[in-house]
């Protein structure tokens, strides 16, 4: 036996007892004690008037978490950005040459009709997903996590020109922030007026309409914002890529 | 025992993601190797938050005092895809870069110290 074959079965061994050790001490299956969730289950209709509590811990109960959550997207997005721009210059709006070497693409008459025809059925089903977040399951982030893939369809139907044409690079980068600002701005503006950081100040309206729960819809629509933008910068630097040519070997 | 054994699904994600990227001898296989990795985490804290017999934690038309599912955990877990759906297109990011700079994508032919 090797000292890797060893050292894997150790590791193994070891990871079982770890593992078996965790489950050993969880509650069982569908018995969860923990108190918190039963209590925002039963005080979620009377104190913040919407019907999803999933989306009052998100957007309200937890909000702070949510926007150290929008801020990894940000930061990611940021990151992913400097990485593939590395070696080369900064992407515009400007139209880019075309590159030669790279015959532009065929795409067959299918692919064509079925990305387009899907591109209306993506804004329309992920735009209702997405501005929703109190009165169904769904919200922000998963709306426009989806949203984003219109942009994605656009690419594969007609490739990266159009792409770039229906999603500039400037307005993306300009939505992002706006995203990524307004939810602070909305807490201090709630802090300012509450004293809370992210106190529910505006009036919570009935439950079930589609102006209710105060700041929770609000919110909800800046994180989309800033999700729908940031996925969509990211095809955008993906998307770059393919058109890239490898550097030419120096003479 | 058998109030443990829905547990078993989270642990099998994990450990078949942990051989993957063990084994793995490519970069992009071993990112997507962590994502399923990740994912059992996602199973795993859905399970926690479960009540035998519940329902979702929306309100639309079950009454309030319908027993329902601990939605702490489910906001959690959006939190935890969300996460991992970046981190995801970060590595990607990353082993495109590599892939430039070395000309493979085999994490046994990338020798750690090499600038």
């Amino acid at each position: 036996m090797t000292i890797r074959g060893i050292l894997a079965g150790a590791a193994c061994a070891l990871l079982f007892v770890v593992l078996a050790w965790g489950f050993h001490a969880m509650p069982a299956f569908g018995h969860y004690p923990g108190p918190y969730g039963a209590v925002i289950d039963s005080a979620v209709a009377q104190e913040r008037h919407l019907p999803n509590a999933i989306s009052a811990v998100n957007f309200d109960y937890r909000g702070v978490d949510t926007l150290g959550e929008e801020f990894i997207l940000f930061v990611a997005v940021a990151g992913i950005t400097m990485v593939l721009r590395f070696d080369r210059e900064r992407t515009t709006d400007d139209p880019l040459p075309a590159k030669h070497g790279r015959p532009p693409s065929m795409r067959s008459e299918a692919v064509k009709l079925f990305s387009i025809a899907g591109v209306g059925l993506t804004i329309a089903f992920c735009t209702y997903l997405g501005i929703h977040p109190h009165l169904t399951p769904g919200g922000g982030f998963q709306g426009a996590a989806m949203l984003a893939g219109f942009t994605a369809l656009v690419f594969v139907g007609l490739g990266f020109d159009a792409f770039r044409r229906i999603a500039p690079q400037s307005a993306n980068e300009t939505a992002e922030a706006i995203g990524a600002g307004a939810y602070v701005v909305i807490g201090l503006a709630t802090m300012a007026i509450a004293g809370t950081f992210l106190a529910n100040v505006l009036p919570l309206g009935g439950e079930g309409e589609f102006f209710s729960a105060g700041t929770i819809p609000l919110i909800n629509f800046f994180v989309g914002l800033e999700v729908v933008a940031g996925f969509v910068l990211m095809f955008l630097e993906f998307a770059n890529e393919t058109r890239i040519e490898a550097p030419e070997p120096k003479a | 025992m058998t109030g443990y054994l829905a547990f078993l699904v989270p642990a099998w994600i994990f450990v078949i993601g942990l051989y993957g990227m063990a084994t793995s001898r490519n970069l992009v296989h071993l990112i997507m190797c962590l994502s399923v990795t990740q994912s059992s985490t996602y199973v795993l804290i859905l399970e926690v938050g479960y009540r035998l017999g519940a329902t979702a934690p929306v309100f639309s038309d079950v009454l309030p005092t319908v027993r329902a599912t601990d939605p702490v955990v489910q906001a959690l877990s959006l939190t935890d895809i969300v996460v991992g759906a970046t981190v995801t297109a970060l590595l990607l990011a990353f082993a495109l870069r590599v892939y430039k700079k070395r000309g493979t994508v085999d994490p046994r032919e990338l020798h750690p110290m090499r600038g």
